[in-house]
């Protein structure tokens, strides 16, 4: 499709935004995220869009949730303390439904943290930062190229569904650069949200039957009320415990509804393995590394590597993980994937934590020895 | 290529190292190998530790980091011994200076990146380029040609002509050192 190039997993978020037609950036620039701030700032100029630097990064969310409200394509960046901050936006996109995405390049946290060193402490973070039952798509790529291909599908699902994307990178894949070429199957579409029917009376948030309402566009002729307090149909607000309700089961419901389009995972080797390692994001690159060696040993094991990480794909690891030995869940934290996975598997398989805090990824040499004691 | 080849380069922010690292990637996607190349660095802009590093390989790199580089290049120290326990046992040491009186393992080599740039070169910014010299000088993980092209696209246009040069000095200087060593193992 195009000839091999060395490009950065921070410069490839920003290449795939670009192809699903992102046309507007708001943002605080932090380490390790700079970069796409930096690119956006190159890029959007060029083909007629908007790069705003903004205050903070409250700020930042809510100026891509206004630019998203006129139907353009907003994206924000940020690492540690910035997504922290964003929390509370977060869930008035989520709640108001209004498309956007948020890329998170982990670092080690608490608080400053460790600026330059990666982390995987945001997992549970990206699921339940903001207060209150919130829907959210966490999407984690592990190389340049599916960073490209998926920070596009990040965009195209916030639009099909109104709900905000985070795209969960680290500082490991943010500042490698490493050969890709493109093929075919990573062209990125242009998906748009859907819009009032023409003909049809409009309501601003309709308990439409797939549970996404349409948007009407900032400026388009339509006029209602966006709010972040709980509201009815027609965008105002409500105590009504019925209408809560409603309101409430439909915006948290509709991910459910379109599971199968929104997950997306990858098996290596699963099928046959006596071991199975579940791991996502970069340490499932240690993960790959350390399966691809055991096989050419002849040792029986594979990997389960979920790329939508929420909604969790629990049937997936269930699936995989049935008559398995052991499961391996190996994280740059202190266990938050591992409750998910001991969740879906429920005691029918043992499930071993290999976690690594020093800010330092985990080795593929440290998976192989947790598998050969486990085998 | 039939190695997976593991350089680190070891300096301090400004050096430029990082670009170095880069130019070593380009060249090495340029004939065809999967690469990687990343750099750690402190929160400081200038002056604090920094390191780069590429993995060149024919087949797919996974692992995006080195333990045990098999090309270790420091250009801020001439300490041998302090850093010959980091490299793989087949490993290669470049450091940059003057080795002293002593004999030196088979494995380490000096060449005088920060000299080269500063007398000859009269510019010292372009150590880097010095670097990647010779680096490619002493390891061949890619061809000169390559790595010239790709040293070309990595400088500011006006700074092309002394870049190429810097480049030349730190392959000719990695020559020398080969050649020195040729001729201590036969005497």
């Amino acid at each position: 499709m195009a000839e091999a190039k060395l490009l950065s997993g921070n410069d490839a978020c920003v290449q795939g935004a670009l192809a699903a037609g992102v046309r507007f950036f708001a943002g605080y620039p932090i380490t390790p995220s700079t970069e796409i701030a930096n690119a956006f700032a190159r890029e959007l100029p060029r083909r007629g869009g908007i790069f705003m630097q903004m205050e903070d990064e409250i700020a930042s969310m809510g100026a891509i949730i206004g630019a998203s409200c006129t139907g353009t394509k907003a994206v924000t960046a940020t690492s540690g303390p910035g997504f922290s901050l964003m929390q509370e936006n977060i869930g008035y996109a989520a709640i108001a439904e209004i498309p956007c995405v948020i890329i998170n390049v982990m670092r080690y946290g608490p608080s400053t943290g460790l600026p330059t060193s990666p982390s995987q402490g945001d997992f549970m973070q990206s699921r339940w930062g903001s207060h209150g039952d919130r829907p959210v798509i966490v999407i984690a790529p592990y190389t340049a190229r599916e960073a490209y291909r998926e920070t596009g599908r990040a965009v195209n699902l916030s639009e099909t569904y109104r709900v905000p994307v985070i795209v969960l990178m680290d500082e490991i894949l943010g500042h490698l650069r490493e050969r890709v070429e493109f093929r075919d199957e990573d062209l990125v579409q242009e998906i748009s949200r859907k819009g009032p029917e023409p003909g049809r009376p409009f309501l601003p948030y309709e308990n439409t039957e797939d549970g996404v309402p349409p948007f009407a566009d900032f400026g388009t002729g339509y006029r209602y009320h966006i709010t972040g307090l709980i509201h009815d149909e027609t965008g105002f607000p409500t105590n009504n415990p019925v209408e809560v309700d409603t309101t409430m089961r439909r915006v948290n419901g509709k991910l459910e509804l379109h599971r199968q389009d929104i997950e997306r995972t990858q098996f290596v080797d699963a099928d046959d393995a006596e071991i199975l390692i579940v791991a996502f994001g970069s340490v499932a690159r240690s993960a790959h590394e350390a399966v691809r060696t055991l096989r050419n040993e002849g040792k029986a094991v594979g990997m389960v590597r979920p790329i939508t990480v929420w909604p969790f794909p629990e049937d997936d690891i269930r699936t995989a993980a049935a008559g398995k030995k052991a499961i391996i869940v190996p994280e740059m934290n202190l266990g938050q994937m591992i409750g998910e996975v001991e969740r879906a598997v429920a005691g029918t398989v043992p499930v071993h934590a290999l976690n690594r805090i020093d800010g330092l990824l985990i080795t593929p040499h440290e998976i192989r020895d947790l598998v050969e004691d486990l085998l | 290529m039939s190695k997976r080849w593991e350089v680190r380069l070891i300096g301090t922010g400004g050096q430029g190292i990082v670009t170095a690292s880069i130019i070593l990637a380009v060249s090495a996607l340029r004939e065809g190998n999967n690469v990687v190349q990343s750099q750690n660095y402190g929160p400081e802009v200038r002056g604090g530790y920094s390191t780069a590093y590429v993995i060149a390989s024919e087949s797919s790199i996974l692992y995006p980091k080195i333990d045990r580089p098999n090309v270790l290049l420091v250009m801020t120290s001439t300490d041998y011994e302090k850093y010959l326990h980091e490299i793989d046992e087949d490993g290669m040491l470049i450091l940059n200076g003057e080795p002293g009186p002593e004999r030196m393992p088979d494995n380490v080599y000096f060449i005088p990146i920060t000299n080269i740039a500063h007398d000859e070169l009269e510019r010292p910014i372009t150590a880097n380029i010095v670097c990647v010299g010779a680096v490619v000088g002493l390891t061949g993980m890619v061809s000169e040609a390559a790595a010239l092209a790709a040293v070309e696209e990595h400088v500011p246009a006006k700074a092309v002509k002394i870049n190429r040069r810097a480049f030349i000095l730190g392959v000719r200087a990695a020559r020398e050192a080969l050649a020195q060593r040729e001729a201590s193992a036969t005497s």
